[in-house]
């Protein structure tokens, strides 16, 4: 019985296969083969989304232990490149400030000057100082000016023989002699809590708009002249008043400077720290 | 170092927290101000070395924040989860205030207003956060030592 019926099923898929042969060409078979495709692509994809995700995961097992050294390697390769990241950014941002202060230099050739780290500030809030990498051993000496090329600094209040420590501008106790660019107004800048600049004693007729340039006058003979201490943020006048007020930004970030160029060809005339 | 060196890196708007401040007082508070007066004076001395204040300054400030806060009356306090962020607070204002009057006594321009809203105020906050890990980190080395001598 069973005999007979797989040679019925043999006769009949000759049967079919003969008739598809025939028809193949013809076209009359392409109902039938949409009608397969139609049932079974999702199969097919089904299977073959199941057997890829298998193949990988027996990949994955198969070469755990290459991969297990591949991450290895490449943990190793990244934290290489992240050490040399950091120093080409340290490098970049050392070389930015060396070209600034080069050309500071280039710009003023007159003034002898020495370049230091700065390695401490004050440990108070409530005092502005620096300590930097120079001393007396350096040719240093207290009331030398100290400046980046973005402007003055202040100037050194203490030399030891490795070491000095440098009053910054902002810092209560500073005063400079300064003038403004445009109209050569003069007063005196005085650093001021938290960490900024006051131009006072200038006149209330004197005429002194925001964005003016500030310089030292060189009046006193404690700075150099024409030594850019920043630009004019606001100005306070009135009527009660002898003299203006004036509010003074500096380029320089007095909390964050790394290098410093020590005037040293500049002797201050009867300077007190 | 760590004052001077490290914590300038971590400034917020130039303003750093007083770590050795902190931990005198911490001393103070679990030893004693008798026992914390050493610490006291050592690390005033370091800080007036460091610094381009008047010299003494810092010393005199931070003896006598520790001798306050130092008081029996505080020790009583000392398991209080509110204690360090109160000595923070007390400790930042009487060691700056001090050392305030001690410029104004040598002849240092200070303009107490804008000092204290912009420069003291700001200290306190980052004080009183870095006042819990160091006040901690105090108190296991008070327990370790007591342990240790029996």
């Amino acid at each position: 019985m069973l005999r007979n019926r797989s040679t019925v099923l043999v006769v009949l898929l000759v049967a079919a296969l003969f008739i598809g042969m025939a028809l193949g060409p013809t076209g009359y078979l392409q109902p039938v083969e949409d009608g397969f495709f139609t049932l079974f692509a999702p199969l097919q994809y089904s299977v073959r989304w199941v057997s890829s995700r298998a193949s990988a995961v027996v990949d994955a097992v198969r070469q755990f232990r290459t991969l297990q050294a591949r991450v290895e390697e490449l943990q190793a390769t990244v934290d290489r490149l992240m050490i040399e990241n950091v120093q080409l950014r340290e490098a970049e941002i050392e070389r930015a400030e060396l070209r600034e202060q080069l050309q500071f230099k280039l710009a003023n050739p007159t003034y002898d000057m020495l370049a230091a780290e700065v390695i401490g500030h004050d440990p108070s809030n409530l005092l502005h100082y620096v300590i930097i990498d120079r001393g007396s051993g350096d040719g240093l000496a207290v009331g030398m000016p100290v400046v980046t090329a973005r402007g003055l600094v202040g100037r050194i209040a203490a030399v030891y023989p490795q070491a000095s420590r440098v009053m910054l501008l902002t810092d209560p106790g500073s005063s400079v002699n300064a003038q403004i660019q445009r109209t050569r107004a003069t007063g005196i800048v005085q650093g001021q809590a938290p960490r900024d600049l006051v131009m006072r004693f200038v006149e209330q007729s004197e005429e002194v708009e925001n964005g003016d340039i500030v310089l030292t006058s060189g009046l006193g003979g404690n700075f150099p002249k024409r030594l850019v201490i920043g630009q004019v943020r606001s100005v306070q006048r009135d009527d009660v008043h002898m003299f203006q007020e004036i509010l003074v930004q500096s380029a320089v970030q007095f909390d964050r400077i790394e290098t410093v160029l020590v005037v040293k060809g500049f002797s201050p005339i009867d300077y007190l720290p | 170092m760590l004052q001077t060196s490290a914590l300038p890196s971590f400034s917020a708007g130039g303003i750093v927290p007083d770590v050795m401040l902190l931990v005198v007082i911490s001393w103070s508070l679990l030893r004693g101000a008798r026992a914390a007066l050493p610490l006291a004076l050592g690390g005033g001395l370091l800080l007036d070395l460091l610094s381009g204040g008047p010299f003494g300054a810092a010393t005199v400030s931070l003896v006598l924040t520790s001798l306050v806060m130092g008081l029996e009356q505080l020790n009583l306090f000392r398991d209080s989860v509110w204690l360090p962020l109160l000595a923070g607070i007390l400790a930042t204002m009487l060691y700056n205030g001090g050392y305030l009057i001690m410029l104004a006594v040598f002849g240092r321009a200070v303009r107490w207003l804008p000092t204290v809203q912009q420069v003291i105020l700001p200290e306190m906050a980052l004080n009183v956060a870095v006042m819990y890990p160091v006040f901690w980190g105090m108190r296991w080395l008070h327990r370790r030592q007591l342990v240790s001598t029996g």
